[in-house]
């Protein structure tokens, strides 16, 4: 009996073949599977979101290792002979997604979760059930104003984005990225750009590990020390009731329904865990905020993880989209910055710029980076409330402006 | 091409400020009315201003959602004295879980500054 004993192993056959047939996907696993160990350091060292990376990076480990054959029932004809258990994202329609659903165990997650922008949904719930929208609406002009201004990214790497090559959807869709909401990015992708949702997705909650590693830099590169470190002042008890934010969410959901139909879905999410919690609904308090918010980052970061097989991202187009992620990142930190120059200047001086860098709307990261970076350079120096305020503000007027881009190029048919 | 593109970005970016500045409106609006409607309670007869403070010594001390309003300040005061400058919250406990599990919940929900 002649046996292979490398076909025993399977996921090593399939690199050992790949380096044969297709080198650069092998070199890419190996890369992948390192990488996915580095997300999980970082994220455990707190330099990364945790909650988001730690189960991405041993889904990315644990999928690129995993490579086996398998036969054409699970795979496109242009995805060759090898495959995963996880899931197929390539794989959408027809006999072959009702077989491959009842195979790989995170297909079902993913088809009935991601395509759809369910988990988006799921975690734009929770993430209302844990905002405090009185910052809003104590200084609703000032929120509102850095949280335009930091959507500066948005506005440029849209045409920077068709400058370079990509569809216009695509290009919209990427742009997104600049307002630092991993499910409007999602919600957009889904609606624009389905055919590079799985590459758009996995850049843009990258956003959570720049914004937290590299905003710091950014913000001692433009703000001097003694700038950064104007206190601001001490303001009188909030006088705003649970009832007044209670209406705020009806009308403001509503409102925003009214005006953009294609990303109501999101606006219901956030406003119905905002009214929650305002509400006083413990039970389903405790629901949004603990269960629905951390089972849906999860899977999440999972999903997002698996879907790093090198087969599926080895694509020129994601290089493109990870510039393009990261110069809208950039780009809205510097509107939000300059919008907080304008209220210093405006306020005699007396306002502290770093609460602009705050209307980028990764809740509540960029808030605690501001109010960390005013920290050191002065220790007295407390920002956070106005800082959750135009953090708040960003992911209204993320949600706005990509339901706007969404109407304006118009969704994918 | 690129020229539209440029454009429709610029009208976005206006639109985008536009219903922004729309949205604080109504948000300013609506806090007013409340405002409003809150300080005509407080001037109406009958209708009770909830005093913040009273002095340790007054025989009757106010409330704040059943605490004694010297009790607070003492808490405060005390936290204040041994770790100054940190952010202090007081709240009710929720009789159905453990203190672990409140303060577990409150600490992964929280905004906290020193990670």
């Amino acid at each position: 009996m002649d046996i292979n004993m490398l076909d025993l192993f399977q996921g090593i056959s399939t690199l050992v073949s790949s380096f044969h047939t297709q080198p650069e996907i092998a070199w890419a696993r190996i890369f992948l599977m390192g990488l996915g160990c580095v997300l999980i350091y970082l994220g455990h060292k707190g330099v990364l979101e945790p909650l988001l990376m730690v189960p991405m990076g041993l889904g990315m480990s644990a999928v690129n290792a995993g490579v086996m054959f398998v036969p054409p029932s699970m795979n496109l004809p242009q995805q060759g002979d090898k495959g995963t258990l996880f899931l197929n994202p390539l794989i959408s329609e027809g006999e072959k997604l009702t077989y491959i659903l009842q195979v790989d165990f995170l297909q079902p997650i993913y088809i009935f979760t991601f395509s759809n922008g369910l988990i988006a949904c799921l975690v734009f719930m929770g993430i209302g059930s844990l905002l405090d929208v009185g910052y809003v609406m104590r200084r609703p002009f000032e929120s509102m104003f850095l949280a335009v201004c930091a959507e500066l990214g948005t506005i440029v790497v849209y045409p920077l984005g068709v400058a370079i090559g990509l569809p216009e959807g695509a290009a919209a869709a990427t742009s997104t990225i600049g307002g630092a909401d991993g499910p409007m990015v999602l919600f957009s992708s889904l609606m624009l750009a389905p055919d590079i949702f799985v590459p758009i997705t996995v850049v843009a909650y990258l956003y959570l590990g720049l914004t937290y590693g590299g905003y710091p830099y950014l913000i001692k590169l433009l703000v001097p020390k003694s700038i950064r470190g104007i206190p601001m002042p001490i303001e009188p008890p909030s006088r705003i009731s649970p009832g007044q934010k209670m209406v705020f969410a009806i009308i403001t959901c509503v409102l925003l329904c009214l005006l953009f139909p294609v990303a109501a879905p999101l606006f219901l999410s956030v406003f119905l865990g905002v009214l929650v919690r305002e509400a006083g609904l413990k039970d389903f308090h405790t629901l949004f905020s603990n269960t629905v918010l951390y089972g849906a980052t999860f899977f999440l970061g999972l999903v997002l993880g698996i879907l790093c097989e090198a087969a599926t991202i080895m694509n020129p187009v994601v290089f493109r989209l990870l510039v393009l992620g990261v110069t809208a990142l950039t780009i809205s930190a510097i509107g939000g910055i300059i919008g907080g120059y304008i209220l210093y200047f405006y306020y005699g001086k007396k306002y502290n710029p770093l609460i602009g860098l705050a209307g980028v709307s990764c809740v509540p990261t960029c808030a605690k980076v501001a109010q960390k970076s005013a920290n050191e350079a002065n220790p007295e120096c407390m920002i956070l409330p106005q800082s959750l305020g135009s953090n708040v503000s960003g992911v209204i007027t993320t949600a706005i402006l990509a339901a706007i881009l969404i109407a304006m190029v118009g969704p994918v048919k | 091409m690129l020229h539209q593109v440029i454009m429709k970005s610029l009208y976005a970016y206006l639109l985008l400020a536009i219903i922004s500045f729309f949205v604080a409106v109504v948000i300013k609006i609506i806090v007013s009315m409340f405002d409003r409607a809150a300080e005509k309670n407080e001037s109406s007869p009958g209708g009770g201003v909830q005093a913040a403070f009273t002095p340790a010594s007054s025989p009757v001390s106010a409330n704040i959602r059943g605490i004694p309003a010297h009790h607070l300040v003492a808490i405060i005061s005390a936290a204040q004295m041994v770790a100054g400058g940190r952010i202090v919250r007081i709240d009710e406990a929720d009789e159905n879980r453990s203190w672990t599990t409140i303060g577990r919940s409150q600490h992964l929900a929280s905004h906290d500054i020193r990670r």
